[in-house]
């Protein structure tokens, strides 16, 4: 899942937390589509903010919302003093493991990819 | 070598002002500030701040208040030191004069690590999972105070690590003669921190080593590690830390359980990427 | 110089901008005598106040960031630091403007134009008075029963409504067998500390904590505050008290223990049992009488194993 700010969300995205009013009422449970209108709903709400499942954003800079595409290619250089030793090797090859299968899935429930035109 | 170290092991405890980051400072001064505020809210706020959590434990730890070494939490130091005490720790508090990317980063580092920890306690079923949160949450103050303390011999290590690719703790050994570990134990002991606090953030580095609360620090490796790997902050170098296997072992974490571990701290960096340090 | 002045060197600290000040304190005293330590600003300075208390604090009325009689109430409002003594440093001018002496809580006054003699006496003799015996609990410097009871009395004869609170330890004694006196202090400080705290946070003008001895608590508040104060402590009481024992004890939730008899036995972890009485309209006549009721009602209280409290029901 991944944090994105509104103006980058889109219809077809599908909420993974819920979206409530300061007062604390839900507004939109999770597993929610996105529409246009309910877009606008939570604009007019001032909601900043949604969580959405996959990761159809890509994003960069704030800690921890780097993709786990990022992740697999950061693994070479992390793991550079290990190069030689089984167990550190071991670790690294569960650690490809994981970031390629959430990155499968991630992939899989997103829309195609959107850029986020305005940075 | 020996005078050397006892001269900056001195400098390093004649600590008195610890800074922090304008921002946290910043709220959780309105917090305290506002007449229907909770314990519980001010200690959420107090518990992402390295400093500020360091320096309500040392007050509470103090002889002063009776009974030194038996808070580690701290919602509990502030139902012990009250408001009045509060606000004057808050008030003695100064900010960083110069704030760059990677004091920030270390509060970040600091911040996921403390969330990490309290993720693998709550998991493996221990107790008090608060306790192994604000372990994490400390286990790189050694660094602050070294930053705060010894500024003239920071950019040296900094040069060590850029240059010759050496990770923050062997550049600290290096320049400074012991690491941040070692600080954190001087530290632990001349604040009176409880002991289970104290190996956690001396021994994160060698945790099958810690002869009481081996668990203890065999979570905040573990969760260093993690940050590491997610690049969650910045701890002063770039590169995983190796990972001891016995710490896993101690732990009881299987690989299934690791990725579990992982699924779980990717849901928590979604929430906690919202707080901002600047 | 005749025989020593201080039995070992007095830590003083000074908090003043005024750099002639400081030096008149190194005049009057020598290194083996005092150790001066000096700060210009007062809120940059009370957190290490706090942290590693002197012997004797000496502030300056005239600090630049905050009014030294604020300082001294914020020291003397905390139960630990009640017994450090306070010299206030004024200029002649300054006896002037109307000082609440009852309230500003000061040990003694430094006038200026001051010379290394007076502030040597003066000292001397703060530090000297200081370490007399007075009402309050040596443990906890909480005011002791003469307070409670003058303080208690007051507000019956002013026939004002209050709840008085009467909290006690539940198996504090086997506690105290098992893991030693020295560790039941830590969890008498720490019993204060959270009535204190929680009772100053309920607030109100008629707040107020005393510590009769042993494990024997008394706390006034408003009628209408006291049962959130109650709570409160009690919560906070179970919450953190079971950080004072063993880990083990602490998982098993009981000790093992001997009893009056001598006989083994187990005991469960320490409670709070709290009896609350309250005068409305006038009711109670003398402070005997509040207090035996409450005895009678701290019965019904220790009949519950777990941390309670229990309320007088009765109407005026």
């Amino acid at each position: 899942m991944q944090k994105i700010p509104l103006n980058l969300a889109r219809p077809g995205m599908v909420l993974a937390k819920p979206v409530s009013r300061s007062d604390g009422i839900a507004v939109a449970a999770a597993g929610t589509e996105l529409s246009d209108s309910l877009l606008d709903r939570f604009d007019g709400m001032g909601v900043t903010h949604v969580v959405v499942e996959g990761e159809p954003v890509k994003l960069d800079g704030p800690p921890g919302a780097t993709s786990f595409d990022k992740r697999l290619e950061r693994l070479d250089f992390l793991f550079r003093k290990y190069a030689n030793n089984d167990w550190m090797l071991q670790i690294r090859r569960l650690m490809e493991h994981y970031f390629r299968m959430r990155a499968a899935a991630s992939a899989a429930k997103a829309q195609p990819a959107q850029e986020s035109g305005d940075a | 070598m020996e005078d050397l170290r006892t001269e900056r092991k001195d400098r390093i405890l004649a600590v008195r002002d610890l800074p922090t980051l304008p921002k946290v400072l910043d709220e959780v001064a309105k917090l305290v500030d506002r007449p229907d505020t909770t314990t519980e809210e001010v200690a959420k706020l107090i518990s992402m701040d390295q400093v500020l959590s360091a320096k309500v434990l040392k007050m509470v730890n103090s002889p002063v208040y009776g009974f030194p070494g038996r808070i580690s939490s701290i919602q509990h130091a502030l139902v012990l030191l009250g408001f009045n005490v509060l606000r004057s720790i808050i008030v003695s508090t100064s900010v960083f004069e110069v704030m760059n990317e990677n004091m920030v980063g270390l509060w970040e580092h600091s911040l996921g690590c403390a969330t990490a920890c309290g993720v693998i306690a709550r998991m493996l079923g221990f107790k008090d999972t608060e306790e192994y949160s604000v372990a994490g949450l400390l286990h790189d103050l050694g660094k602050v105070v070294a930053t705060v303390q010894l500024p003239d011999l920071k950019p040296e290590i900094e040069k060590a690590v850029a240059e010759r690719d050496l990770s923050y703790l062997e550049a600290e050994r290096e320049v400074l003669g012991f690491g941040h570990d070692r600080i954190n134990a001087w530290l632990a002991d001349y604040w009176k921190l409880p002991a289970n606090i104290k190996e956690g953030i001396s021994y994160h580095h060698k945790p099958h080593l810690a002869p009481l609360y081996p668990e203890m620090a065999c979570v905040v490796h573990v969760s260093d590690f993690m940050m590491r790997l997610f690049e969650f902050g910045f701890s002063g170098d770039v590169g995983v830390p190796y990972l001891q296997p016995e710490a896993l072992k101690h732990l009881k974490i299987k690989p299934v359980i690791f990725e579990k571990l992982l699924d779980q701290m990717c849901e928590q960096f979604v929430e906690i990427t919202d707080l901002r340090f600047t | 110089m005749s025989a020593a002045l201080f039995a070992r060197p007095q830590k003083i600290m000074i908090l003043s901008p005024d750099a002639g000040l400081t030096d008149l304190f190194a005049k009057a005293f020598s290194p083996a005598e005092a150790e001066i330590l000096a700060l210009p600003r007062g809120r940059g300075a009370i957190e290490h106040l706090f942290n590693d208390p002197p012997d004797l604090l000496v502030v300056d009325q005239d600090l630049p960031d905050i009014p030294g009689l604020d300082v001294v109430a914020l020291v003397k409002s905390e139960n630990v630091y009640r017994q450090l003594p306070v010299a206030l440093v004024l200029d002649s001018e300054d006896l002037d403007a109307d000082i609440d002496w009852v309230a500003a809580e000061v040990d003694d006054l430094l006038i200026r134009p001051l010379t290394p003699a007076k502030i040597r006496a003066r000292s001397a003799l703060a530090l000297a008075r200081a370490s007399r015996s007075l009402d309050a609990n040596p443990l906890t410097k909480l005011p002791g029963n003469t307070s409670i009871i003058g303080r208690i009395q007051d507000l019956i004869d002013r026939r004002e409504d209050f709840a008085l609170a009467y909290a006690d330890l539940d198996y504090f004694k086997s506690f105290n067998d098992k893991y030693g006196f020295s560790r039941g202090d830590e969890v008498l400080m720490m019993t204060a500390r959270i009535i204190v705290n929680t009772v100053r946070a309920v607030g109100g003008p008629k707040a107020f904590v005393g510590h009769v001895g042993g494990d024997d608590f008394v706390f006034i508040l408003a009628p209408d505050r006291v049962e959130d104060a109650c709570r409160a402590v009690v919560r906070s009481f179970d919450d953190i008290v079971p950080h004072f024992y063993d880990a083990a004890d602490r998982e098993r939730g009981f000790i093992q223990s001997v009893d009056r008899e001598g006989n083994q036995r187990t005991f469960p972890l320490m409670a709070l049992s709290i009896a609350v009485v309250f005068n409305r309209d006038g009711r109670l006549k003398h402070y005997g009488e509040a207090s035996q009721l409450a005895m009678n009602l701290k019965k019904k209280a220790k009949e519950n194993p777990r941390s309670c409290y229990v309320l007088d029901q009765r109407q005026g």
